[in-house]
């Protein structure tokens, strides 16, 4: 070993840090970083807050905010007195002398038997709040049984091994077993589980198919059941969320049945509502624990929005090759990166990048990791334990690290776009963050609209409240499927209830179908299926596609949900698996494979989709808009939209929400060029339709209204598409859901020609009212829609804000759509649109 | 739209709204009493209340009568304790004048073949023999809301025997009832019994490729069931008879237990005489092969050699099947052979049957050949202290072992060899 260098026992990459240097680096980086904006002293932003090392540095153009979060110092308490002496002990020996405060408030209400849910950030000791307790129950009543639900097998198998070295110190006094019971716990093993497992760690999906439909094997578990953990609470929202509430009245039926009932004990990152959440979840009531006592090092966290490069059109450098530029920066500096990216795709675009630029970095191309669902496990414990260890010094992730896998702490998180919500933000910033040195979290903004407002409007997310978790356990099509596992589970009697519809004539339905059978007022199961096999917890379909490498030996690479399949594995589309480019050959829709085969191209693929949809039955019509002077003139930036010679109380629009039926086919694919992102070609594509029936919320714009507008026909349909674009943003804004949550689709006034430009959405012939659908993008809804009509106002007030702000001058990613796609007069049009449906509208980020 | 109807277009999938609603006959619930006199059957009180079961006698007359009258009389307490594997006899009632006492044959009808809470056994059989004749009774459930009494009624039953006797049993029957009185919260009495899964046996002694019951019947005991129920109809059958109130379709599956049951009856007979009448009576060398491992696992180590020793003496052309199979039978044959003479450290034979396994002509299967070639290395660097030849089978084995930790192991064996050669070419040993 060379002199002057410092010791590096694990022989990695970036462990050769001291955490002095590891500060120094992170400072130099920023400072780097914000050189920039320094271009441009008059920047608009003021100083951040002084700083000895980071005074001077100045929020511009480039970085257009920065905050420090100041280091934070640990505060401690005393452990209740319930605490078992001999676990006190175990604990020390790990290090722990002192629970935090909010560690020792959850093990208080825990041992009072009081159902909390804790809210702490990422890395602050939450599972003591959980095997604290629970182990000291155990050493003193031997029978106990506790089950903890992960949302995923790996973050199982993380705890356990956390877990394990707690219980081998424990082993002196009780022989505590812990396990892991997944899909994959070998069958043998399964039943040494069930007899000896004091601590059974799982996930929803295999409480839900592998655990309770087999109640009667699991009955020493349910007899002996004190708790239920459930961690990373905050993950089950939405589909998911809505799928474990029905799953834990399922739970909560076969304690009932072993005269059990357990005490629920939650962790949850930081939601708005992790109470609500909680509560609905389980249909108990919870304490809150929120009170964080863990240390946190000195935080930077900027938003950076790359330069515009033609401001007529409203198109800034590609927020990809930024990210691509700053992270290499980080690299250069031996710091430890990770790289969130929005989609499966964009994590391998920048993977191959990234790889491309540090291939001279110590550690060369393989330092340089993707991560994202659809690899298969071996390959990502790889990567975990590369980050661990630091063998790995960048990797770019999917929402999949978001979680609290354990890859230990890493200097900088860079988001490249926004991640779609404020906790999804903090919780991948907080990736970034040791507990004694500095850290940097940085979000490149994209040219989304939302993107775009976050970034333009720091304030509004430092200051903003991170989501409610929305989910809706009477989803009728989650609910029938989890009342079929129940019955299957247990019969149901005559005056049982299961959620909010009427039970008995779910019941008589199932019955009609052949599913069960009615003797004596209880319900029975009377069918040779088993229902939860036919249920999937995580998207609409159960059966995911195997993409298969054919070049060499029929090699399965990678997996793909349902769902996602059309869009992402049609034949000729370019499929990529941690930057290797493979093109598939052929979809086999009905065995659910795809054949691909590595190529070399220089452009990806990106699918375009065809939707519409009709109405089942309206569930709410709010009032019509009506214009309310004689020739209104509706404001508009920089002058006044033409007049329109409107007559009093004439309807303009009215907003809606009920069922809908939403029909969407793949009809064609467009070539992409790596780096340029030019079109450079495009496919036509004939895929099965998919169908779904759901719920929407839609705006009907008068047809009289519209056709007055004195614009020619093509420029008001181009508008009504650029309002549907713009409310569509607005949306995902106010519900704060992720972009798959809702989709968008527009019925116009007049026939259009289906395949013109095939990448808007396609106006659909009707001689009714032009319609603006926002509609729920899980089959039955999931309890988006009925919000959205109620926000109606704000929804229409919030658009107009967001286009009238605009920079741009004819439209831009940011607001109607990109010029070009969304029609040389659609900014005006929809402005003119909603200058008359929003006529005093208050601006975009005001009070909420 | 009305609560049903949405329900429905949910349901059924979105748009179309087939509301054409499936007319069912109103369901006839029968009184246990005509359920039971329709099966021809009647109610038999139980501990928890009285349920239906359907008896029946095999041994009069028919394929089954003679064979049945014949197993009978071959059954024997020491032939059921080795297929059982031995051990446990503490918990059996001395030997009596009939060793057929206490013999309990065994096997279920069920709602669905996965399992789950969900699922039910509607037919419970048992069988026993009484003296030349098997009496077979059956429980039937006549509905969901009965399965207690007939639980219940069981478990009476099951206590009053100590040995066990099905087919995959293990795996399946006894379970799946196991889970119902857990289900019910009641005491689960299937696991104090002494069990012999005949499944296990089967494989043994007239190979893996007979398949299942049927398959032994066709192959074994020349029975071919006509009309027989399919066993993927069973329960649909059940569910019928739920929805309409008709018991009738339950009638062929009756039937096909009562056949599976007396199957079971036919197969303990004839597999007890070829434990008691030893090597001889095999009729092919893999039968031969299969019984010498039933002694080993019967806890009758010491009658097992005579089989393999049976097999190997076998001249080959005579009466030695052709093929692969027939190699692979004579290589196991002198696989356990040594492993039998290495437990009684006789090394010089135990060697011999490894060379013979190698000798054997055509390769036999690459498991064998990996002992052989381990087991010949060991011997001669250890035992004969011959590096040279142990070098020769080390080289063999190295190439040969698959499994990480042989391979390491193999390895190492090799290097230790060529290194103690070297040594002793320098002339430093």
């Amino acid at each position: 070993m060379r002199r002057g260098l410092p010791i590096n026992p694990t022989g990695s990459t970036n462990a050769a840090l001291l955490p002095r240097d590891r500060d120094r680096a992170v400072l130099a980086a920023f400072k780097g970083l914000v050189g920039h904006g320094l271009d441009d002293p008059s920047g608009s932003g003021a100083l951040a807050g002084p700083s000895d090392a980071l005074s001077g540095l100045v929020e511009g153009e480039f970085v257009t905010a920065w905050r420090r979060l100041p280091a934070v110092t640990a505060r401690f308490a005393d452990y209740p007195d319930a605490i078992d002496e001999r676990l006190r002990v175990a604990l020390a020996t790990g290090g722990i002398n002192r629970p935090y405060v909010h560690q020792a408030e959850a093990m208080a209400h825990v041992l009072g038997d009081r159902h909390v849910v804790t809210v702490t950030p990422t890395a602050s000791g939450k599972t003591l709040c959980y095997n604290g307790p629970i182990l000291n129950r155990i050493l003193q009543d031997a029978s106990t049984r506790a089950l903890y639900l992960f949302p995923t097998k790996a973050l199982a198998q993380d705890q356990l091994a956390e877990l394990l070295t707690l219980t081998e110190r424990l082993e002196a006094y009780a022989s505590i077993g812990a396990f892991t019971y997944d899909g994959d716990t070998p069958q043998d093993a399964r039943r040494a589980v069930r007899s000896h497992a004091h601590l059974v760690l799982s996930n929803p999906d295999m409480l839900h198919s592998g655990i309770l439909p087999h109640h009667a094997r699991w009955a020493k578990l349910f007899e002996n059941l004190r708790y239920v953990v459930i961690d990373e609470l905050h993950a089950y929202r939405g589909v998911f969320g809505s799928h474990l509430a029905n799953i834990l009245r399922r739970l909560s039926r076969v304690c009932t049945h072993y005269g059990s009932s357990p005490v629920f004990i939650c962790s949850s990152a930081t939601i708005a509502n992790p109470l609500e959440l909680a509560e609905r979840l389980t249909g108990e009531r919870f304490v809150l624990v929120d009170r964080n006592g863990a240390p946190r090092g000195e935080k930077i966290f900027a938003l950076v929005n790359p330069p515009v490069v033609n401001k007529s059109l409203g198109i800034r450098r590609s927020y990809v090759k930024h990210t691509r530029r700053l992270a290499a920066e980080f690299l250069r500096h031996r710091l430890q990166v990770i790289v969130f990216a929005r989609s499966r795709l964009i994590t391998e675009v920048l993977t191959t990048y990234l790889k491309q630029v540090c291939r001279d970095l110590p550690g060369g191309v393989g330092a340089i990791r993707g991560y994202r669902g659809g690899y298969l496990p071996l390959r990502r414990r790889e990567v975990e334990r590369g980050l661990r260890v630091g063998t790995v010094s960048g990797v770019v992730s999917t929402s999949a690290l978001e979680l609290g896998i354990d890859i230990g702490a890493l200097d900088v998180c860079v988001m490249a776009g926004y991640p779609g919500t404020v906790t999804g933000t903090w919780q991948r910033a907080g990736r970034a963050g040791r507990r004694s040195t500095r850290s940097m979290a940085i979000m490149v903004a994209s040219s989304n609209p939302i993107d775009q407002f976050i970034v333009q409007h720091p304030d509004y997310f430092f200051a903003a409240s991170p989501e409610h978790a929305l989910i809706n356990p009477d989803n009728l099509r989650i609910l029938l499927d989890h009342i079929k596992c129940a019955v299957f589970e247990l019969p149901f009697q005559a005056d049982e209830r299961f959620g909010q519809e009427n039970l008995q004539a779910v019941l008589g339905l199932l019955q009609e179908e052949g599913f069960v059978d009615c003797v004596d007022g209880r319900w029975y199961w009377m069918n040779e299926s088993y229902p939860a096999d036919a249920v999937s917890l995580r998207s609409v379909s159960s059966d995911n596609f195997v993409v298969v490498d054919v070049s060499d030996e029929a090699t399965v690479i990678g997996e793909v949900d349902f769902t996602a399949a059309t869009a992402t594995l049609y034949e000729q589309a370019i499929y990529l698996v941690e930057g290797t480019q493979y093109q598939v050959e052929r979809l086999d829709f009905d065995r659910r494979k795809a054949y691909v085969r590595p190529v070399d191209s220089d452009y990806y693929t990106d699918a375009i989709t065809y939707t519409k949809v009709s109405v089942l039955e309206e569930f709410g019509r709010g009032d019509w808009v009506t214009a309310g002077v004689v020739g209104a003139v509706a404001p508009v930036r920089g002058g006044t939209a033409p007049s329109v010679g409107s007559v009093p109380n004439e309807r303009l629009g009215v907003g809606c929400h009920g069922e809908v039926h939403v029909t969407s086919r793949v009809v064609g694919f467009k070539k992409i060029k790596f780096y340029t992102n030019e079109n450079v070609g495009s496919g036509e594509l004939d895929l099965a339709e998919q169908e779904m029936h759901t719920t929407a919320y839609w705006l009907v714009l008068a047809r009289t209204f519209v056709k007055r507008l004195p614009f020619a026909g093509s420029d008001r349909r181009d508008g009504v598409v650029g309002l549907g674009f713009a409310m569509r943003q607005v949306a995902q804004l106010l519900l704060m859901c992720d972009y798959h949550d809702i989709g968008l689709a527009i019925h116009g006034d007049q026939v259009r020609p289906f395949g013109r430009r095939p990448e808007e959405p396609v106006v659909e012939a009707t001689l009714n009212d032009p319609t603006i659908f926002v509609y729920d993008n899980y089959p039955g809804g999931i309890g988006f829609s009925e919000p959205l009509f109620n926000l109606h106002d704000r929804l229409l007030a919030n658009a107009r804000a967001l286009v009238e702000r605009c920079p741009c001058d004819a439209g831009c990613p940011a607001c109607v759509g990109p010029i070009g796609k969304a029609g040389p007069r659609a900014k005006e049009v929809a402005l003119a649109l909603l200058g008359f449906l929003s006529p005093d509208a208050p601006l975009l980020g005001e009070s909420s | 739209m009305t609560d049903l109807a949405r329900l429905r277009s949910v349901l059924r999938g979105a748009g179309r709204s087939r509301t054409v609603p499936i007319v069912l006959p109103p369901a006839r619930v029968f009184e246990p009493e005509a359920f039971a006199a329709a099966l021809g059957g009647a109610l038999e009180q139980g501990p928890a209340g009285p349920c239906p079961v359907v008896r029946s006698w095999f041994g009069q007359d028919g394929p089954y009568g003679e064979r049945l009258k014949q197993a009978s009389r071959t059954i024997s307490v020491e032939g059921i304790r080795t297929l059982c594997g031995g051990g446990q006899s503490g918990q059996i009632p001395a030997p009596s004048l009939d060793p057929t006492a206490g013999l309990l044959f065994f096997d279920l009808e069920t709602t669905g073949l996965g399992g789950g809470s969900g699922t039910v056994a509607f037919v419970v059989g048992f069988g026993v023999f009484e003296g030349a004749r098997f009496h077979i009774w059956q429980f039937v459930l006549p509905s969901f809301s009965r399965e207690r009494q007939l639980l219940s009624s069981v478990a009476a039953v099951v206590s009053r025997a100590h040995t066990l006797v099905t087919f995959n049993g293990r795996s399946f029957d006894v379970p799946f009832l196991d889970t119902r009185w857990l289900y019910h919260r009641l005491n689960a009495p299937l696991g104090s019994l002494r069990h012999l899964d005949l499944l296990h046996v089967a494989r043994r002694v007239w190979g893996p490729e007979t398949g299942g019951l049927g398959g032994l019947e066709d192959r074994v005991l020349g029975f071919c069931r006509e009309g027989d129920v399919a066993g993927f109809e069973i329960p649909s059958r059940y569910f019928d008879y739920l929805r309409s109130g008709d018991p009738s379709p339950l009638r062929r599956v009756l039937l096909h237990n009562q056949l599976d049951l007396a199957s079971l009856g036919v197969l303990a007979g004839l597999a007890c005489d070829l434990v008691d009448q030893g090597p001889s009576s095999a009729s092919d060398p893999r039968q031969c092969l299969g019984l010498g491992r039933l002694y080993e696992r019967g806890g009758r180590g010491a009658d097992a050699p005579a089989c393999y020793e049976a097999v190997v003496a076998q001249a080959p052309g005579v009466s030695r099947p052709r093929g692969a199979a027939a190699l692979t039978v004579r290589a196991e044959a002198f696989y356990r052979l040594a492993l039998a003479q290495r437990r009684q450290r006789l090394h010089a034979d135990e060697a011999r049957h490894w060379q013979a396994l190698l000798n054997l002509g055509r390769r036999p299967a690459g498991f064998f050949e990996r002992e052989a070639f381990r087991a010949l290395a060991v011997h001669y660097e250890h035992r004969l202290k011959d590096p040279e030849r142990a070098l020769a089978f080390a080289r063999r084995a190295n190439t040969a072992e698959s499994a990480v930790g042989r391979r390491r192991e193999a390895k190492r064996r090799l290097e230790r060899l060529e290194r103690q050669l070297t040594a002793i070419g320098l002339g430093l040993s």
